[in-house]
């Protein structure tokens, strides 16, 4: 398992440093700077669209979903990584095969992070709103591939991301389930104040 | 804060830019949604320009003009998320004076009290709302 992760990685970052330009708009794409804020921009647009008001509030639940499920996906990794023996990042275990074309973090390499929280944004949008979900999909894969083609990240580590998205988003589910009415009474305070 | 991305400026740089996105973000939106009260502008069209320039112009300034560079490290996640929040809730509040001060003669005020939340936005501004709001409260 652990070998074929490794020629799985080996393959994909040997992609990098061939072409500046790729290299530079893969690193852009999958940086901590950029596929947050395009997330918090689809957070935005969701909580203020709808064709009629139940969309809307639909919508707004997503967004709900959403953060919560990126919190709860991040207490998941903080969990793993506390539980676990620290991995090495690809470019710490082969320092001299590993094309680095990214800053070197200094976390565990298991699961990834970055990973888990885009997709849990991604999952828990799409369990509302299939459309924007799916949409929000392609940041998440992006970041997902661009961290192994960078080296800092083994596709092993991105797995673990995702599965930690997939729970951190059905604790979000549950604990938005059970704190009800607390979500609908939010929203309803902000209707009142004409902001949802 | 030490270090070049944990600088002030580096701060400022990223607050301006999800700034700007979200402002944006939101004119694209009144546009496309019709939500005449937070638009700034009394034409669709100018919605969609200035919402598509803006969100295209600040990633452009800020990944290649700001002397950004990847390879070092970026912000922690926990001040990262408390900028990002601070600077999305900034622009909405921000979106919804220059557009209440935009729309005050183009749109003059409804004469239902209805309170539909959001779609109470496309007929009259926010600050009309708000205001009726509070009114009635007081009554």
């Amino acid at each position: 398992m652990i070998s074929a992760d490794e020629t799985v990685f080996f393959w994909i970052n040997g992609l990098a440093g061939r072409v500046a330009v790729i290299d530079d708009i893969i690193r852009t794409l999958s940086c901590d700077l950029f596929v947050p804020v395009v997330m918090i921009l689809a957070m935005v647009g969701l909580w203020f669209v709808g064709h009629n008001r139940e969309q809307r509030e639909n919508n707004q639940r997503a967004v709900f979903c959403s953060l919560a499920g990126m919190g709860f996906a991040n207490l998941v990794v903080y969990i793993l990584n506390a539980a676990l023996e620290d991995r090495l990042r690809p470019f710490e275990a082969f320092p001299a095969q590993v094309n680095l074309i990214f800053y070197p973090p200094t976390d565990p390499s298991f699961p990834s992070n970055a990973t888990a929280a885009a997709f849990a944004m991604a999952i828990g949008v799409w369990l509302y709103n299939r459309k924007l979900g799916y949409v929000l999909l392609i940041p998440a894969i992006a970041i997902a591939f661009g961290r192994m083609y960078m080296g800092v990240h083994y596709p092993l580590d991105i797995v673990g991301g995702f599965l930690a998205a997939i729970v951190g988003v059905a604790i979000a589910r549950l604990v938005l389930k059970y704190t009800e009415p607390v979500p609908t009474k939010i929203i309803m305070l902000m209707r009142k104040i004409y902001l949802a | 804060m030490d270090g070049y991305l944990g600088s002030w400026s580096f701060v400022a740089e990223y607050c301006l830019y999800v700034f700007i996105a979200v402002i944006g973000m939101l004119q694209l939106i009144a546009a496309r949604w019709e939500l005449r009260g937070i638009s700034f502008f009394g034409n669709k069209g100018w919605g969609y320009a200035f919402g598509a320039a803006a969100i295209a112009a600040v990633f452009i300034w800020f990944f290649r003009f700001t002397g950004l560079d990847l390879a070092q490290p970026t912000f922690d996640t926990p001040p990262q998320l408390f900028w990002l929040a601070v600077s999305t809730f900034l622009a909405v509040a921000v979106t919804l004076a220059i557009s209440s001060i935009a729309n005050h003669k183009r749109m003059p005020s409804a004469t239902d009290d209805d309170n539909e939340g959001i779609d109470t936005l496309r007929r009259q501004t926010y600050w009309r709302s708000i205001s009726k709001y509070f009114k009635g409260r007081a009554r």
